[in-house]
């Protein structure tokens, strides 16, 4: 008879056991999904790849092709590609994908059933025994819906890294370019320096053959003293620079020691076309994609919430108990919490808000990423025009001033002191060439970055597209025909598309 | 010493033109020299008030036969038109393009395409018209400097007659009654159009000379200009720091040589015309008296003979001597500064500077730096120099080069002519050149190369030396 009975609630309790270790196989958590798309938008949007360092082998394989690199002369894209390989925060961040993909599996994972078992004493005549099997129905009747917003989660939380894995990457060419600007005005610093040291030796000679006056000497030498001073500061700087980039290329100890081109590479010629700008960010854009996504997860979870918080959940199990009188029955069970107090109408609120929340964040988001794309645009166009400038107009204007110096001097009208002084000011010249070239490169990689990570060959114009220009002087000045234009309409078309 | 003529001569000067014995105006005997308190006030500008105004022309004098033709080295002579026998010259004050020297031009303002005006040359009792036309873009006037004239004629705009407007043409007509060497030059903001050039030399030959013709007559008009290196304008406004001085507007080695052959009688008319310097002219291998100044002749109980004359501005003076001595003397000015052309004086003072490594310092920023001064300005340099520039100091010698520039010139005298046309270098005599000193001569002498044989300073001539105090 037991036996019987028994089969009919085992057999019941087979089948449940069935279902869950079938759901189970189901289940199993498989590590790394997820990272695939960060690398192929990666890939796609700025042609370098990464790697999540999860092996010993991958972690080798990285440590080897970082060594080979380091050995060679680095460029501005050798560099992106180590970070994007070795930055260690960049790694710590991938583990937001693991985090992520775990929610989502969790989203997915049934409740387990809940065994309660319950022995009585006295043990007599038979030991009272109650069992009872648990398990909350109502979640997977939900599950799915709380899928569906894990899911909008999980896209929200790649779109975030490989977000994150293209702002490290433009950090890292800023850095780098940073690294040479330095270098570069290191190397004037330099020449500055052997104007004033040749002037101050100068002034030494003359005032031992008698020729000028301590009070001249010690300004002389005081000049000197000051532009040794700026080249210690410039050599700071240097160092400051490469240390920015060990930090971001996760480089230490024998790797520190890479070489680069202590130059910035020259402006490219072509122009900004800055009228489709606006609207490519906004569609390049993967913050604001993910923050579009955490939309549409609020909106999800608003839903769920909607259709759960009333009755968030149920169980159904099976009941046995077996009374000390040998006795035993068995049946369902159900179980609800009563909406009496909490119907659910602050979690209703909660997740109102949230989805309002994440619907300003991304227009907030939206409007500063139009303002950022507008003046960056702004900014590397009237960068490109300075430097433009300083190369067809005040560069050579000052090396003129050299060249006629140099005349006066062997007309002898004016002292080696005064050549040299002219000398330094076509040297300051060429820094403040320096300054807005690095401008330039700056404003251009933050641009990229606004953009989604590359502006495409279509952003740019071909040379002679009139913008709006620099001031400068007019009539008299035969030198800068060249570097006239007259003012455009650069403000136009930026900003009339749709959000 | 009479300069003007009296009323008895030339009473009679006119009485020989009437009978048409001009011929004879030729021979006219020397007057005696005229010193009485009369005289002496006829000869004064007051009398032109008086019986000497409005004094009667005489026939105009011819060049060559009442007078030697002066030269005015880098210049030239107006010609003139004889009208009803007055002598009418044309002047055309206009901008001009200026070369003082080769390579270095300007723009300035001179008279009839040149720099400075044409010399105008006459004889005293000559009537002259002349006529200057504006072609600047400023109002001038002329000025006779040193010349009796009606008050009208006196050329001062606004004082004495208007400003001659652009584009106009005014007309001077006086009669000569007095001889020297005299200048005219623009007496409308004169700062500015004197610093540009705008005077000439005006020489009156006397009608009847007291001292033998000259054989060779030379005029030069002194002046000093601002032309920064580089520039191609004079700046007018210069008060102080002149850096270009010139013998007839020419820079040396600009400016012409003076040739006389040997045994001639030179004259040499020096007039300054410049803002503000003085200049005391040397001629070497020579001295001489100074027989006249822009007031007239000096006569020769008074003559003071000298190496070298202080003209200062506005002053002219006349110097003679006979060219007994062959040879290249210069004539130059001795002020140091002003035979240097486009002198810099803001170059620091680099004698005595020991430069060491200091010109490697130097190129590895600016490649074409070469270190000057050291030893002083001698140095020919080789070197590109600014556009419109000439060398500070100035041209090659037949033995080295001449440093020297500016108030610069050579009288050349030779024993051997067969033209005044410049004869080149003097061939020295042998035995007659400086040169190194020979071993021979120098072991009879005693001398040592290294200047060890000369005798030092003697401590009673050393400045530290004290006066030993007489014992109290």
């Amino acid at each position: 008879m037991i036996a019987r009975t028994i089969t009919r609630q085992q057999a019941l309790l087979l089948g449940a056991c069935a279902l869950v270790l079938g759901a189970n196989g189901c289940t199993r958590f498989k590590d790394g999904i997820g990272f695939n798309d960060v690398h192929l938008a990666t890939g796609q949007r700025i042609g370098k790849q990464v790697e999540w360092q999860k092996s010993a082998e991958a972690r080798q394989r990285i440590h080897n092709f970082v060594e080979q690199q380091s050995k060679r002369t680095l460029t501005a894209d050798g560099a992106v590609q180590i970070a994007l390989l070795n930055n260690p925060g960049l790694q710590a961040t991938y583990e937001d994908l693991g985090i992520a993909q775990a929610d989502l599996f969790q989203a997915g994972l049934p409740q387990n059933p809940r065994l309660e078992g319950e022995i009585r004493f006295p043990a007599q005549p038979k030991t009272a025994i109650e069992t009872h099997i648990i398990q909350n129905f109502l979640d997977i009747l939900y599950l799915p819906l709380k899928r569906h917003v894990a899911r909008a989660e999980f896209e929200a939380a790649k779109l975030r890294v490989t977000h994150e894995v293209l702002r490290t990457a433009a950090e890292t060419k800023k850095a780098f370019y940073d690294y040479q600007a330095a270098e570069q005005a290191l190397g004037m610093r330099i020449a500055v320096t052997s104007a004033t040291e040749a002037s101050s030796d100068l002034a030494r000679r003359r005032f031992r053959a008698g020729n000028i006056t301590d009070l001249e000497l010690a300004e002389e030498r005081a000049l000197d003293g000051e532009s040794r001073l700026e080249l210690a500061e410039a050599q700071t700087d240097v160092i400051d620079k490469r240390e920015m980039l060990n930090r971001l290329m996760g480089l230490w100890g024998e790797q520190t020691a890479w070489r680069a081109e202590p130059r910035l590479p020259d402006m490219p010629s072509e122009e900004l076309n800055p009228h489709c700008l606006e609207s490519l960010a906004i569609e390049r854009r993967l913050d604001l994609a993910a923050a579009r996504q955490q939309v549409i997860a609020a909106g999800r979870n608003l839903g769920v919430v909607r259709w759960t918080s009333l009755f968030p959940e149920a169980d159904i199990g099976l009941h046995y108990e077996r009374e000390p009188e040998g006795t035993g029955t068995t049946g369902p069970s159900l179980g609800f919490p009563l909406p009496l107090f909490d119907w659910g109408q602050a979690r209703r609120a909660k997740a109102s808000a949230q989805l309002r929340q994440a619907q300003q964040r991304y227009a907030a988001l939206a409007i500063e990423i139009r303002s950022r794309v507008r003046q960056l645009a702004s900014r590397m166009v009237f960068a490109q025009q300075r430097v433009k400038f300083y190369r067809e107009v005040q560069l050579p204007v000052r090396e003129e001033a050299t060249r006629q110096a140099q005349l006066q001097y062997n007309a002898m009208q004016i002292g080696a002191g005064e050549l040299l002084r002219v000398k330094r000011e076509e040297i300051e010249t060429g820094r403040n060439y320096i300054q807005a070239l690095h401008d330039y490169w700056e404003a251009r990689g933050e641009l990229e970055q606004e953009a989604g990570g590359m502006l495409p060959a279509s952003v740019f114009a071909p040379p002679g597209v009139k913008h709006k220009s620099v001031p400068q002087t007019q009539a008299g000045d035969e030198t800068s025909k060249k570097a006239d234009q007259p003012a455009g309409e650069q403000h136009g078309g930026m900003h009339h598309h749709g959000q | 010493m009479a300069n003007e003529l009296t009323r008895r001569k030339m009473i009679i000067s006119s009485a020989a033109a009437l009978t048409g014995g001009a011929a004879a105006m030729k021979g006219m005997p020397a007057l005696a020299d005229a010193t009485t308190p009369e005289h002496s006030h006829k000869q004064s500008a007051l009398a032109t008030e008086g019986p000497h105004a409005n004094r009667q022309r005489l026939p105009p004098g011819r060049p060559g036969q009442d007078y030697t033709p002066v030269i005015t080295p880098n210049g030239w002579t107006l010609p003139y038109k004889l009208v009803d026998g007055v002598k009418v010259f044309h002047l055309v004050a206009e901008e001009v393009e200026h070369e003082f020297a080769p390579g270095l031009r300007a723009k300035c303002w001179g008279f009839n395409g040149g720099v400075h005006g044409p010399t105008i040359e006459v004889v005293e009792g000559d009537r002259v018209r002349i006529y200057v036309t504006n072609k600047l873009s400023a109002g001038t006037s002329t000025h006779w400097h040193g010349i009796f004239l009606p008050n009208g004629m006196d050329g001062v705009a606004g004082l004495t007659q208007r400003i001659i407007r652009p584009g106009g043409t005014f007309k001077y007509e006086f009669t000569l009654r007095q001889h020297g060497t005299h200048m005219y030059h623009s007496h409308h903001d004169e700062m500015t159009q004197m610093a540009l050039g705008t005077m000439g030399l005006f020489i009156i030959h006397p009608r009847n000379p007291e001292r033998p013709r000259p054989d060779r007559d030379f005029a030069f008009m002194l002046s000093e200009w601002q032309i920064p290196v580089g520039t191609s304008r004079p700046n007018p406004n210069e008060m102080t720091d002149f850096n270009v001085f010139t013998f007839n507007a020419r820079v040396f080695p600009g400016t012409e040589p003076t040739v006389a052959k040997l045994g001639d009688r030179v004259r040499i008319r020096l007039a300054n015309l410049g803002a503000m310097d003085h200049h005391p002219i040397h001629l070497h291998g020579y001295h001489f008296p100074v027989i006249e100044t822009d007031g007239g002749q000096i006569r020769e109980s008074a003559w003071q003979t000298e190496t070298t004359v202080l003209v200062g501005v506005g002053q002219t003076r006349t110097f003679e001597f006979i060219a007994d001595a062959p040879g290249d003397w210069p004539l130059h000015c001795h002020m140091t500064h002003h035979v240097m052309t486009q002198m810099g004086d803001k170059f620091p003072n680099m004698i005595g500077v020991k430069p060491g490594d200091l010109d490697e310092k130097v190129r590895s920023i600016l490649p074409d730096y070469m270190r000057m001064g050291h030893a002083g300005m001698g140095e020919k340099m080789e070197m590109e120099m600014p556009a419109n520039s000439v060398p500070m100091l100035g041209g090659d010698g037949p033995f080295d080069y001449i440093t020297m520039g500016g108030l610069f010139t050579i009288l050349k005298v030779r024993s051997d002519l067969e033209s005044y046309d410049d004869p080149g270098w003097y061939e020295h005599p042998p035995g007659t050149v400086a040169d190194r000193a020979g071993a021979i001569d120098m072991d009879r002498d005693g001398i040592a190369g290294d200047g060890s044989s000369a005798s030092k300073i003697p401590d009673s001539a050393r400045p530290a030396y004290r006066q030993k105090m007489p014992p109290k």
